[in-house]
């Protein structure tokens, strides 16, 4: 089991070895920067994957310029309102770097962009720098777009760090350049940059992956798939209408009432 | 089929005009509706009284945020009930829908047309910015699974039919519901005069004080049958509980998690989900069968608390009001510490 | 040979359409008598007649006033909406997308449409809604329940209220700035050029205002006594008999011809000046429209006639491409998509 160094007074926290599917990322940004792309592709890919997530923007009132927080929990179970704090936090915005920081409880995750200065240290949580500005720069597109392009780099490290998985990631970028092939390519190969420089520079010291049906099931995990009434049968129904592999349990009745009766009107 | 359109979209120079061209949509016989927020709310007040009381079916999507005033226009609240309860000056009673997912937004969006047209009256639908600007997994919207219903409207055959005999105002069916004509109309006894003005069984202008009140008593008695035609509320229970959760709209994950949370923790209780208002009956019944009720709810002043309280006054002191406004979406955190610290100060 | 009693048959006039003059009329006004707006009301009627078109091809819209109570009192078998004060051009909007062969006909007044309804008319002018908008304009010489009505010129006294300091809405020329299609001015007491107007209104296939300067009687006003002084010092009734609402005579202009200027004193004792159009003016001339408002207003005349129209532009609904079939009328299988629609929705989310 892996030990956190913690300050001499505080006794070793000792973090299990996974947390599959269960637990929230919050991306910290500045309204206006393309960001929104970035998020919604990394919600998309983890929906295909069979992951229950949820997404929520905190936006503010103008169009540029202002912080974004956008936080996707993931919870196996199918619990998705919002959760306080998140145990992983992407920090790229430095206006509110401090702030994004202190909310982290000891054994989160910290990735940012590492032109930024950390503006405290911290023993207890795992921190991971991410060269956004770096591979930006080296992207193949033309200057006016690199700071849009700029989050896909840390999609590309999440993605890597956290498993999501990459073909979901292109196929989310597809969909949201609505086949376009040249935005896609130029958007994914950022990605690539990132989760490939996340690999050979990256250790992985945080318990945090997510998991889909795929390699759950290769696992020799047995998928049981509980739905609520009103969901369709599965009957070959793919992962594109984003059925979870489990979700809350389902409406129940006290004793026969009419309750089961959900929305119908005379 | 033919190219052409059988909708229109039309951005109005401001919510005041919005409505008032629903209204005038709905009047004449088409599926018309608006969707606004808080302030644009507060713009279409007074047609939201004329379209009461002169009977005029038209949708009102309201897409919640903080206020009062521009507040914070960019985060989620549910605090617009009393409002929309209140509507307009003079006595009025609203239809109100409560949608707690992207699928009910979806099935509310078609539903509400035909509860507006069957009550000839406006319909609010609640959803709140969480709902209607994040991305939400859900299933694959369904189709209606009925006819439209385009509610008590006569037609010139049945004018004819009818000798030129009708009232614009009458209560031929017992449930308060009048029918009514629709501008093209071509029968010579068709036509009526809509007003906001005091009007008899006829349409026609009256200040007679019987005639008001028998106008007004049988919008009460309209409102009372809109319960049945509403949807119902969704109930999620758990053995041994003897206390619930009242809530609605998009709390509901959060509530669902909380509720499994203090289950776990020994405190079994059961969750209703109310969707619409005039309340089900179901809704009495349920506090009827609970010794205390926590009504969950994201605003400062607990409006469902107040408006379950102005409704089953004598169950006034079961009702626990759980409350509090940010401008975040509910945490299962905040509401199951909530409920355990409003417990706590009756024991202790 | 036995006495035949003598029957009288009345026959009464019909139009193409087979109908009297009465199918056209409505309640009988409760608007005072030698109101203006009772004299724009037999006008509505006579024009409708006159055009053939059946009442229930047409449809009435008003706001808030006493020009908006007068629906009532024209075209009793049309269907009529009076909804709030200031707003009747959004439900007009709303309400003629359901039936396209409905024609609108809308009154107002010069507070419904001036003060607080300004913003809907501009809006409902610029988008071309084809209806006809007539603006009964009671308040042109300033008396409108005692207070200053925005059409009031700077300058003039009231009794009570001093002096208005403020520049005057000029409700044709506001309609020309919007870029209306067709602006008339006329005098309620000139019922053939009033008529005239309207049913060239009813054929204009756009927005057609027409603004109506309507002598007031009463200036319904029950707070204060402001009565006509030349009618109080004429029959030495007391000034504080606030109720007595005198029988008038309806202000009339006779002998008015085209490019005449004629004085009309108002039961106030104000006075206005009317300018008739000269028979050469060109309508369709926009500049000129514009020059000859100004002009006008700086002689302080009301200038009446059709002053400016345009038929080229298409009409509001002409821009949304809807059916010929009344939308009104359509069954579910013509609004509601079909099943598959539904899948294809589906699609479109990931």
């Amino acid at each position: 089991m892996p030990e956190m160094q913690t300050s001499p007074q505080d006794p070793p926290v000792s973090v299990p070895d996974r947390v599959v599917n269960d637990f929230s990322i919050t991306f910290c940004t500045i309204n206006g920067s393309g960001s929104q792309t970035a998020n919604l592709t990394i919600l998309r890919a983890l929906c295909h994957m069979g992951i229950p997530v949820s997404g929520k923007n905190i936006f503010p009132s103008n169009i540029q310029g202002l912080p974004t927080w956008y936080t996707i929990r993931a919870n196996r179970d199918g619990y998705l309102g919002r959760k306080e704090p998140s145990e992983v936090v992407v920090a790229v915005n430095p206006n509110t770097l401090l702030k994004d920081m202190e909310g982290l409880q000891p054994g989160g995750v910290l990735f940012y962009a590492d032109d930024l200065q950390l503006p405290v240290q911290r023993q207890d949580i795992v921190i991971y720098p991410m060269p956004v500005k770096k591979l930006a720069k080296e992207a193949d597109v033309p200057s006016n777009l690199r700071d849009y392009i700029a989050n896909m780099v840390y999609v590309g490290v999440v993605a890597k760090m956290l498993h999501i998985d990459l073909d979901e990631i292109y196929k989310a970028l597809d969909f949201h350049f609505k086949g376009k092939q040249k935005p896609v390519d130029s958007n994914f190969n950022v990605v690539k940059a990132g989760a490939d420089w996340a690999a050979s520079n990256l250790e992985k010291k945080d318990p945090y992956v997510v998991s889909g049906w795929k390699i759950l099931r290769a696992a020799g995990w047995s998928m049981e798939i509980r739905l609520p009434r009103w969901a369709p049968s599965l009957g070959g129904c793919s992962l594109r209408r984003g059925i979870p592999s489990r979700l809350p349990p389902p409406c129940q009745s006290r004793s026969t009432s009419t309750f089961h009766n959900c929305g119908r009107i005379l | 089929m033919t190219g052409k359109n059988t909708y229109a979209v039309v951005q109005a120079e401001d919510e005041i005009a919005a409505i008032g061209m629903a209204v005038g949509a709905g009047w004449a016989g088409l599926r018309a509706m608006t969707a606004t927020s808080g302030p644009g709310l507060s713009l279409m007040t007074e047609y939201a009284g004329l379209a009461y009381y002169s009977e005029v079916p038209v949708v009102i999507w309201d897409i919640q945020r903080v206020g009062p005033s521009t507040g914070l226009p960019t985060r989620t609240a549910q605090a617009d009930l009393t409002e929309i309860y209140f509507l307009s000056h003079g006595d009025t009673q609203h239809i109100m829908l409560f949608p707690g997912s992207v699928n009910e937004c979806f099935d509310f969006g078609w539903k509400a047309f035909d509860i507006a047209e069957r009550m000839q009256a406006p319909v609010f639908v609640l959803s709140d910015l969480d709902l209607g600007m994040n991305l939400w997994m859900s299933n694959p919207f369904e189709y209606p699974d009925r006819p439209m219903d385009r509610g008590k409207v006569l037609w010139e055959e049945d004018i004819t039919r009818l000798n030129g005999e009708w009232s614009r105002y009458l209560d031929v069916d017992g449930d308060g519901i009048p029918f009514r004509t629709i501008p093209g109309n071509k029968h010579p006894r068709g036509g009526y005069f809509n007003r906001g003005t005091g009007h008899d069984e006829n349409a026609r202008y009256t200040e007679d004080p019987e005639v008001w009140e028998r106008m007004m008593n049988r919008l009460r008695k309209k409102y009372e049958t809109a319960r049945t035609f509403l949807p119902e509320p969704v109930l999620r229970s758990k053995d041994g509980a003897k206390a619930g959760i009242i809530a609605f709209g998009s709390s509901d994950p959060a509530v669902q998690e909380a509720q499994d949370d203090l289950e776990k923790a020994g405190m079994p209780l059961d969750y209703l989900r109310v969707r619409a208002i005039p309340f089900n009956q179901l809704v009495e019944k349920y506090i009827q069968d609970h010794s205390e009720i926590f009504v969950v709810e994201m605003n400062r002043d607990g409006q469902l608390c107040q408006i379950l309280t102005i409704n089953y006054p004598a169950y006034a002191e079961r009702f626990k009001s759980a409350a509090h406004a940010d401008g975040m979406p509910l945490t299962a955190r905040w509401i199951r510490e909530t409920i355990l610290a409003l417990k706590e100060n009756e024991n202790g | 040979m036995a006495d035949q009693p003598s029957v009288v048959v009345s026959r009464q006039q019909i139009n193409l359409i087979g109908l009297a003059k009465t199918d056209y009329k409505g309640a009988p006004t409760t608007l005072c008598a030698g109101c203006g707006h009772n004299s724009i009301s037999n006008q509505i009627i006579a024009a409708c007649y006159e055009l053939n078109i059946a009442p229930e091809c047409l449809v009435k819209f008003s706001g808030i006033g006493c020009s908006s109570k007068s629906p009532t009192y024209f075209l009793g078998r049309s269907f009529s909406f009076n909804g709030l004060h200031g707003r009747m051009p959004s439900i007009a909007l709303g309400g003629l997308f359901a039936d396209l062969s409905l024609k609108g006909i809308g009154v107002s007044g010069d507070g419904d449409t001036a003060s607080i309804g300004l913003g809907q008319f501009k809006h409902l002018v610029r988008r071309n809604v084809p209806m006809v908008y007539i603006v009964e304009n009671n308040g042109v010489y300033g008396l409108t329940k005692g207070q200053f009505s925005a059409t009031a010129e700077r300058g003039l006294s009231l009794k009570k209220q001093g002096t208005n300091p403020y520049t005057p809405v000029d409700i044709a020329m506001e309609a020309m700035i919007s870029n209306a299609t067709f602006v008339a001015r006329s005098f309620a007491g000139d019922p053939k050029q009033v008529k005239e107007l309207i049913k060239a209104a009813l054929s204009h296939n756009g927005i057609a205002v027409l603004d109506i300067i309507s002598p007031c009687v009463t200036f319904n006003n029950q707070d204060q006594a402001i009565h006509s002084y030349n009618w109080g010092r004429d029959h030495e009734a007391p000034l504080h008999e606030l109720s007595f609402v005198p029988a008038r005579d309806e202000i009339m202009v006779e002998d008015f011809q085209e490019g005449d200027l004629k004085e009309v004193t108002l039961h106030d004792g104000s006075v206005v000046i009317l300018k008739k159009l000269e028979t050469d003016y060109d309508p369709t001339d926009r500049w000129q429209a514009m020059r000859m408002l100004e002009e006008a207003h700086s002689n302080n005349w009301l200038t009446t006639g059709l002053i400016y129209v345009d038929v080229t532009p298409p009409s509001f609904f002409d821009l949304y491409n809807l059916p010929d079939q009344p939308l009104n009328r359509m069954k579910e299988d013509q609004i509601r998509p079909k099943r598959k629609t539904i899948d294809e929705i589906n699609t479109w989310f990931y």
